[in-house]
Parts: structure tokens; C-alpha cells; sequence
């Protein structure tokens, strides 16, 4: 029984009560009709804390009991409440001091302050417009879900799904391994080289998945198996392209006996043709237009597209599934996003033909590679270097900070898209963006407007051929494709001359080709 | 009387009828407790630190002035606030040797534990119906997790309330038993300044500048 306290009572426990109750009222009055009480946000602010820390001694001390028990329990308390309330106040220093502040965006005034060195943390005064955006963490980046872009990088997938191209779903028997012709060294690859990539300016094709180009590869083995080049059968090749998805399963059941896959083929053939009529009218029409248009070219071209390509198919699949063969021909933007050869046929047969002939000569000169765009009016791009490589050292090594569609985080990393051109358009950009992955970089710049003073990792542990895959990637992906001028792939060479001569983050940044 | 080696002057207020023979003359319980209490202020303080560094970084909402309700948020903290009352009482009763009405006052205490947790699910599945979740930015983590946490408090502390209550019919309880009482009186104590804090620090303070 508890003796000699005053406030032993029921009384006075409801007294406490009352005057808890009472300060909680208080506490929801300034807030919700703040302005009729107080129109001082400050003195608002201050009343919150005092009231909330007398309601907290009310309860500790009254409720508790703390006041009049041992003092022993006071000493246990307070020190797990001093220690408690250092930790909170270190972190709170900690984390909105300046080194936090590094990550602010601040905006120049004037285009005189762009470059101004030195440390801007809590700069708020001199040139600087502070702009208070909300903050973003690593931490957050990694635990939100799939950006917006990620998702939409799957769609082009899913668009070819069979079932949404209301195709008859054909099944081919396994091959077995053994019936298979054994060397087909002819075909073995020069994998890396040869991997060709069509570029489109259509933002939709630029996404690329690696997955739709395997499923394109099935289906053109077909085509190959079966026809010579002919004009008539060009034109199948650009249907079967189309259909793609359908024999996906061909892929995951392997190897089948040969002469059922002929039989296959040449029913797949004939309900392809049985079915042309269906096909979009654009791909089906032009790409006749334009094999009439040009008959004798187009044959020239895609013989030796489609020994090429058959060199890149055999590596991408498996070693034993050799006599599968590829070609992907490229109808139409959709489906012009496969990362391995590609012929697009134009709208314009008078664009075909010139771009064929242009075509022709890079393929000459540079591992078959062809690219036919939309319009005439669009630059065609002919590119030679391992996109799929590219894709995936940008994902193992660049995502998190410039994220999957280049458009980095604003006022913390900055945008590789519309920006990486720029530099590359410069003179010395090649270079110099080679410089930049390699030895990273540190130091005041600016970005689509943005300031930016961080760092960037030197990736120079990367071999010459994935540096220059990372870069070709980000130089034809997110509509960048459309703003380099004269793009021709970055080689290993020049990674490896850049090599040559050793340089620190800030040198690089000292070589920046723009301001 | 028992001797007690350092005689201080609280002390006297403590030579009751059930002491032992200590030198603190204070029962392991309650030291076991507000040892245990003490550590819980590290690890709320953490959280609430947490809240506090996260807070205003979140790029997407909702964002906490889109979703927190200060009138509901009031009355439940006003709940909890009297659930403390109640259980002051209850201890009280005990320790008078009154059981009907220190069953009374525990089950009250039970009773509005229970209606603030009503409170907390009916906020919570609130909140993920307009959009925020754990994952959904870094208020919606650092507040679940903050705000989450105390419900879980006070979940354990309801159980716990509960258990005794029901003891008191199994075996007959009197005032030698007011010290089980009074540990997890002082948990529950704890829960609501724990709650107390947080409804300032996340609630009140982010609708200053704001008005209704």
C-alpha cells in the first residue's frame, strides 16, 4: 500500500488525467485552427514541444510513479533517455549537416556562376539560388519498385506475344543433338564483332530485350532452311519476321530431327503466305515496293546479311544447335528493336533504295549491318558492336545511378540521355567520354540544366571491348540514337589508346569538351 | 523496519509491509522493467530519428500532409492518454486490496488499448487505399515502421493486461501481487509517452504553416 504520497489518490490521478486531456486539446486547437490562436508558426512550433514534453513528465512522474520511488529507477531512465536523446540528436546533426547538402540542386543564377568552383554545401548566399527539392537518397532508389521505364522496357515483349498477334500456334518437334551436322565451323563466330544492331529512331524500338531477339532467331532459321534469295522470297522473310513470337517454344525444347523441322518449315512457310493478306497492309505492301523497286540490289544485300547473322545466331544460342540459323529482318518499328541484324523496309520505296545503296557499303566495310528508317527524312545509322554486351554492363555498372532510362536523378546523377550526345557531338567527345568511364569523374558540371557536383566511379577495371559496348550502348539508346551526328560505334582501339595515358577524376574533368 | 545500508530519503516510502531484504529495497521487477524501459527509449529514439532524417525526401507521395488526420489522430491519442489514467487506477485498486474494481479498471485499460489499435488499422488500411505503403517512399517506410513498431507495444502490452486480468479469477490475487500489476503498468506508461512523442513529432508538426 502505498503511504505518505500526496498524490496516491484517485483524485489526484484524475487531476492528471484532466490536465493531459486538457494540454491534448490544446495541442489539436493550435494546430487546427492555428491563426486564430497563434499566427506565429515558430511560436506554434515551440508550444507543440513544451506541451507534448510536460505531458510526457506528467506521465512518468504521476503515472509512473517515478517521482517518490527509488531513485535508482530515476538514474536506469535517464540514462537510457540521455543516451537515447544524444543518438537522435548526432544523427540529426549527422544527416542534415552539410554533407547532405551536396546532393541539393542549385540553380545559377546567371550562366557567369556555371563552374564556379568550390564547396557548395549550404551555400545559400553568394550566386546561388538554393532550390529546395525534395531529397533523394540511395536508399530510396533502391527500395522503390521498378521505375515506369522498366516496365515499359518489357512491353515491346509482351506485344509480341502469340496470342496478341492472333497467330496459329505451331509446335516443333525436338531435334535431337546427334542428328545435327557436327562441325558448321563455317558458321562458328567471330561473336563479339559480328553481333549487329539495328538502330531506328523510334524511342519504342530503342528498348531492347534480349529475349524477343531469340525468339526472332528461331523463326528465321526457318527462312533460311528453306529459301534461297529471291525477291518473292525476301518478302516472306520480312512476314515471317512479324509472326516471331510463336515458335518461342522451338527455343527451350532445343534440338529436334531435321526433317520434321523441314516439314514444319515448309508448313510454317505456307500458312505464312496463306496468311499474308492479314498482315498489317503497311508491312506487307512496302516490303514488296520495295524488293520491285529494287530487285537486284536487294538480293546483293541480304545474301551476305544473312551469312552474317547466321554467324551471330549460332553463338547467342547453344554451341550443339548449330544448324540453326538466323536472319532477323525488321518489318516494322515494333519489331525492329531485335538487337541482332536487321533490315527495315521504308515506306518509301525511293528511300529503300537509296539507303540500301548506302547500307551496301558499310556492310562492306564493316561486319553486315543495315539499317532503314522510317522516313526519308530520318538519318540512317549504321552501327557495328555488341549491343547485347552493352545492354548488360549498363545494367551491371551504370543503372543505379543513371537508371534504366538514362535519365539519371535529377540533382544527384545526371542524364546520359540528350546529354551524352552533346559531349559526343563535341570535338573530342569520343575521347572524352571514353575518358570519363575510365577514369571517372569528379567535380562541378552541368547537365540538362542542372547543376551537378558529385562523383562518378572510374569503371577502368572493365575490358576495352565492354567499355566501348557501354558507351555505344548509351549512345543509340533513349532516342539518343537521333542526336549524335555521324555516329560510328566507339572501338576498343580507342579505349585502349586512352588507356595508354593515365588520368584522375578531376583531369577528366579538366578535358570536358562542353560547359 | 528493515535496515537500509544507504538510507535515502525516498526510501521510507518504500519499508512497506512486502519489503525485502535488499539493499535498494526495490523489487528485481521493476528494476528489470525500467531497465528494459530505458533501452526502449534507444530504440524508439532511433526510429523516431529515422522518421526525422527521411523526412521531406520522399519523391513521390502520398506525402504525410496528404494522409494524416489530426481530429482522429486526437482522439486516439486522447484514448490512449485515459487507458494510462485507468491503469493508474487499476494499480491503485490492487494495492487497496480492491479486485472487482481493479478488474474493472484493467479491463478498461484493455477495453481503450483495443479502440486505439482500432484506431491504428482503420489509419493504416486507410493509408494503403490512397496509395501509401511500406514500399511506396520514405515516409511510408520510416512511418510504418515508427508508428508500426508502437503498435506492436501496445498489442503486447494489451496481451499482457489481458493475461493478468484473467489471472485474478484463476487464483486469488491481493495486494502482494500489486507489483505484477505495477510492471506492466509501468510498460504501459511507457507505450503511451512513446505516443505522446510521436503525435507531436509526426503528426502536429507537419500541418504547422498548414491550416485545416
Amino acid at each position: 500500500m502505498r503511504k505518505n504520497t500526496n498524490h496516491g489518490s484517485a483524485q489526484f490521478y484524475l487531476l492528471i488525467a484532466i490536465v493531459l486531456g486538457v494540454i491534448t486539446f490544446f495541442e489539436f486547437a493550435f494546430v487546427e485552427w492555428q491563426g486564430m490562436l497563434f499566427n506565429n508558426d515558430g511560436l506554434i512550433l515551440w508550444s507543440l514541444y513544451i506541451l507534448s514534453i510536460i505531458k510526457f513528465f506528467l506521465v512518468v512522474m504521476f503515472f509512473m510513479h517515478l517521482y517518490g520511488d527509488h531513485k535508482l529507477l530515476t538514474q536506469l531512465f535517464t540514462a537510457g533517455m540521455v543516451v537515447g536523446s544524444i543518438t537522435v540528436a548526432i544523427m540529426l546533426m549527422l544527416f542534415t549537416a552539410d554533407n547532405m547538402n551536396r546532393y541539393r540542386v542549385e540553380q545559377p543564377v546567371s550562366a557567369s556562376s556555371v563552374g564556379h568552383g568550390g564547396d557548395h554545401g549550404g551555400d545559400h548566399g553568394d550566386g546561388h539560388a538554393a532550390i529546395e527539392i525534395p531529397e533523394r537518397s540511395l536508399a530510396e532508389t533502391l527500395s522503390r519498385p521498378a521505375p515506369k521505364s522498366q516496365q515499359y522496357a518489357l512491353a515491346p515483349r509482351e506485344s509480341l506475344d502469340a496470342g496478341s498477334l492472333n497467330l496459329p500456334s505451331i509446335s516443333l518437334p525436338a531435334i535431337d543433338q546427334g542428328v545435327l551436322p557436327a562441325g558448321n565451323s563455317s558458321m562458328e563466330p567471330e561473336v563479339m564483332e559480328t553481333v549487329v544492331t539495328t538502330v531506328t529512331t523510334q524511342p519504342a524500338t530503342t528498348v531492347i530485350t534480349q529475349p524477343v531477339v531469340q525468339e526472332v532467331q528461331v523463326v528465321e532459321t526457318v527462312t533460311t532452311e528453306v529459301a534461297p534469295v529471291t525477291p518473292t522470297e525476301a518478302t516472306m522473310t520480312t512476314e515471317t519476321m512479324t509472326t516471331t513470337t510463336e515458335v518461342v517454344t522451338t527455343e527451350s525444347t532445343g534440338d529436334a530431327d531435321l526433317a520434321a523441322l523441314r516439314a514444319q518449315v515448309e508448313a510454317l512457310r505456307l500458312e505464312l503466305e496463306a496468311m499474308e493478306n492479314e498482315l498489317p497492309s503497311e508491312v506487307a505492301t512496302t516490303t514488296v515496293q520495295a524488293v520491285q523497286a529494287t530487285p537486284a540490289q536487294t538480293t546483293t544485300v541480304t545474301t551476305p546479311v544473312v551469312t552474317e547473322t547466321v554467324t551471330t545466331t549460332v553463338t547467342q544460342t547453344a554451341p550443339t544447335s548449330a544448324e540453326t540459323a538466323a536472319i532477323a529482318t525488321t518489318a516494322a518499328a515494333t519489331v525492329g528493336a531485335a538487337a541482332t541484324a536487321a533490315v527495315s523496309a521504308s515506306t518509301t520505296p525511293a528511300a529503300v533504295s537509296e539507303t540500301v545503296t548506302e547500307s551496301m557499303t558499310e556492310t562492306v566495310t564493316e561486319t553486315a549491318t543495315e539499317t532503314v528508317t522510317e522516313t526519308a527524312s530520318v538519318e540512317t545509322i549504321s552501327v557495328s558492336f555488341d549491343s547485347e554486351l552493352g545492354n548488360s554492363a549498363y545494367m551491371g555498372n551504370c543503372l543505379a545511378c543513371h537508371q534504366m532510362n538514362g535519365e539519371g536523378i535529377p540533382g544527384a546523377f545526371p542524364p546520359l540521355k540528350g546529354h551524352i550526345t552533346e559531349l559526343y557531338n563535341a570535338e573530342g567527345g569520343r575521347d572524352y567520354l571514353v575518358q570519363v568511364v575510365l577514369y571517372g569523374l569528379q567535380g562541378e558540371i552541368t547537365a540538362g540544366g542542372m547543376t551537378y557536383n558529385g562523383m562518378m566511379t572510374a569503371l577502368g577495371n572493365l575490358d576495352d571491348d565492354t567499355i566501348a559496348a557501354i558507351l555505344n550502348h548509351e549512345l543509340t539508346s533513349w532516342g539518343n540514337d537521333a542526336l549524335v551526328n555521324d555516329f560510328s560505334p566507339i572501338t576498343a582501339e580507342e579505349v585502349a589508346a586512352q588507356r595508354a595515358t593515365p588520368l584522375t577524376a578531376q583531369e577528366v574533368l579538366a578535358n570536358r569538351v562542353i560547359q | 523496519m528493515v535496515s537500509v545500508a544507504h538510507g535515502s530519503g525516498h526510501d521510507e516510502h518504500h519499508d512497506t509491509e512486502h519489503s525485502e531484504h535488499r539493499s535498494t529495497n526495490v523489487d528485481d521487477k521493476k528494476i528489470l522493467m525500467w531497465a528494459f524501459l530505458a533501452s526502449d527509449c534507444m530504440f524508439f529514439g532511433a526510429l523516431i530519428v529515422t522518421y526525422l532524417v527521411y523526412k521531406g525526401r520522399s519523391l513521390v507521395g502520398p506525402y504525410p500532409i496528404d494522409v494524416l488526420d489530426i481530429p482522429l489522430t486526437t482522439v486516439s491519442t486522447f484514448v490512449l492518454l485515459m487507458s494510462s489514467f485507468l491503469m493508474v487506477l487499476a494499480l491503485d485498486s490492487i494495492k487497496h486490496n480492491d479486485i472487482p474494481k481493479f478488474r474493472l479498471w484493467t479491463l478498461g485499460v484493455c477495453l481503450f488499448g483495443s479502440i486505439f489499435l482500432g484506431f491504428q488499422v482503420y489509419e493504416f488500411s486507410h493509408f494503403v487505399d490512397v496509395g501509401l505503403t511500406l514500399q511506396q517512399n520514405l515516409f511510408g517506410t520510416t512511418f510504418f515502421t515508427l508508428t508500426g513498431t508502437h503498435g506492436i507495444h501496445v498489442t503486447i502490452g494489451v496481451i499482457w493486461l489481458l493475461s493478468i486480468l484473467v489471472t485474478s479469477y484463476v487464483r486469488p490475487m491481493t495486494s502482494k501481487d500489486a507489483v505484477y500489476v505495477e510492471v506492466a503498468g509501468l510498460y504501459w506508461h511507457f507505450v503511451d509517452i512513446v505516443w505522446i512523442v510521436i503525435f507531436t513529432i509526426v503528426y502536429l508538426v507537419e500541418f504547422i504553416g498548414v491550416p485545416a
